[in-house]
């Protein structure tokens, strides 16, 4: 485990050396990295973090989690403008696909909360019968 | 005076892992107090497990960024073969599905080791900062890496201050560096936490994991109709549809992007140079030649592939006709385009001598629309979509290599 651990440190110094080599003459890509972190770190984490604050329930995070991956995805297509003159690309409405999938989520989320209250009740009487 | 060099390393390495002073308690205060991150769920083992799913993804998302890089780029030693006609379009769709599931992957991960991003202390070490500072390149080059992939799928350029090819390419080395490196440095941690027997009830982790699985599994089946075409109508988040475009099949570049809207069939020439001289043809003399009709698909480098039948002169009958043999020739393919990055590529020998490489002029029996490369276009088996040149003018045929 140590010949191994010791193999992948060295080789990680040195893919990473060449990977640094890389990006340093690329003034664009090194603010776009530093940029990643920051928003990561400082502005999307606080947001998850408050949200899961809000949202107690383990299904309503569930969901809100599906729905920040596909926010993630979907939204780039939203905001980017279709190139002129060439109808294959961004051939859908984006927008208005994103706001059906995202109330799919939030009509699954309810479903599942639904059958879960009912599981519940039909379950209770079974219970006290085998007491 | 001759110093003991042994002495030497052992000072530099008491010096790198010497405990730095602690900084003062009365900074310990927001994120950084105690039990700021109050949430059960985080533990080695969850971070361990999204850790090794996220390594098999970015694993398979370097293997097949990195061929396509190749394939595009080839250098002396590689070679890329004709057949199986479709495997760049299951290495390629296989890269961007992947790069997409990353996406919860990636956060989940992150949100279950960010109360680490507020240690105390900050820096206990040099060691330890240098291992902190390994963390924070990961972070930054994988979130680099998902963030501009999503962007580029969706043609959304603005926020990214470079050229998406090659940062998206250099930062791919980075994240596999800096990911050796975090392997090594938690390998120890990673099976002390999958060894532990669990007692604890873990239905909350259980929980989160099939969040992260169906997020993945939504996102998967919300886009990768974009290629698979049975899946075609659940692609409503796909920046493709297979079926969307001029003659039912998508364009990257149009006529009127290319410049190339003034081409006529009246005046298109085909310059076809060889070791024999050099040869021009026209539109009849094109037709003329014997035409073989294929099956291939267009594959684009974002992901999206679609099926299409053409019909044209096989590319080794002119280079035969230019003097050389197909078998051992590289064919230099020119479009009509003024300029732009693919405005020609190169046929190796292995497509040049394929039956099924085409200079095509149909498309699903029609003459080729403007966006499909009017009046010649090339298509080959199993090449990204940019090498697949458009508005072909010129082919200049390479003897034996």
């Amino acid at each position: 485990m140590i010949g191994l651990r010791r193999a992948l440190i060295v080789s990680g110094v040195l893919v990473t050396a060449y990977g640094i080599w890389g990006v340093l003459p690329d003034p664009g890509v090194l603010l776009f990295l530093a940029a990643m972190v920051v928003a990561h770190d400082l502005v999307w984490m606080p947001v998850v973090l408050l949200t899961g604050a809000v949202l107690r329930r383990p299904i309503a995070r569930t969901a809100a989690l599906v729905a920040a991956s596909v926010l993630v995805v979907g939204l780039p297509l939203v905001v980017a403008r279709r190139p002129a003159g060439n109808p294959s690309v961004l051939p859908l409405d984006y927008g208005r696909n994103l706001l059906a999938v995202l109330a799919g989520i939030i009509v699954a989320g309810a479903l599942t909360a639904g059958l879960g209250r009912i599981r519940k009740r039909t379950e209770r009487p079974a219970g006290r019968d085998d007491r | 005076m001759v110093r003991d060099p042994r002495g030497a390393v052992r000072r530099a390495a008491r010096w790198w892992f010497a405990p730095l002073p602690p900084p003062p308690e009365r900074l310990r205060r927001g994120p950084l107090r105690p039990a700021a991150f109050p949430s059960p769920l985080r533990s080695a083992r969850l971070t361990s497990l999204l850790g090794i799913a996220l390594g098999v993804a970015f694993a398979v998302c370097f293997a097949t960024g990195l061929l396509s890089h190749l394939i595009q780029h080839p250098p002396g030693w590689f070679s890329w073969p004709a057949r199986p006609v479709g495997l760049y379009r299951v290495t390629q769709g296989v890269h961007v599905a992947t790069g997409l599931v990353c996406v919860p992957l990636l956060g989940v991960k992150l949100w279950s080791v960010y109360p680490r991003l507020f240690a105390w202390p900050p820096v206990r070490s040099l060691a330890h900062a240098a291992e902190r500072a390994g963390v924070a390149l990961l972070v930054a080059a994988a979130l680099f890496q998902v963030v501009s992939g999503v962007l580029n799928v969706a043609h959304w350029y603005t926020p990214m201050p470079f050229f998406f090819t090659t940062g998206h390419y250099r930062v791919a080395w980075l994240v596999a560096g800096a990911l050796l490196l975090h392997i090594g440095v938690q390998l120890p941690v990673v099976r002390e936490a999958l060894r532990r027997t669990r007692r604890l009830p873990d239905a909350g982790r259980r929980r989160l994991l099939t969040a992260v699985g169906a997020a993945a599994g939504l996102i998967t089946l919300t886009t990768v109709g974009q290629t698979l075409r049975p899946l075609e109508s659940l692609a409503v988040l796909a920046p493709r549809r297979p079926s969307r475009g001029p003659q039912g099949l998508p364009v990257n570049k149009t006529a009127a992007a290319a410049g190339t809207t003034t081409v006529s069939a009246a005046t298109y020439r085909l310059s076809l140079t060889g070791p024999g001289g050099t040869i021009e043809l026209d539109l009849n003399a094109l037709n003329a030649l014997p035409q073989h009709t294929v099956d291939l698909p267009i594959t684009c480098v974002e992901g999206w592939s679609a099926g299409a039948t053409w019909t044209g002169v096989r590319l080794s009958d002119l280079v035969e006709r230019a003097g050389a043999d197909p078998g051992r020739a590289t064919v230099l393919v020119e479009s009509l385009e003024a300029g732009g990055r693919y405005r020609s590529s190169t046929v190796d020998a292995a497509h040049t001598s394929d039956p099924l490489t085409l200079i095509a002029l149909r498309l699903n029996g029609q003459v080729l629309d403007p966006d499909h490369g009017f009046p010649a276009r090339l298509i080959a088996p199993n090449r990204p979509g940019v090498l697949q040149t458009k508005w072909v003018g010129r082919l200049t045929v390479r003897g034996e290599e």
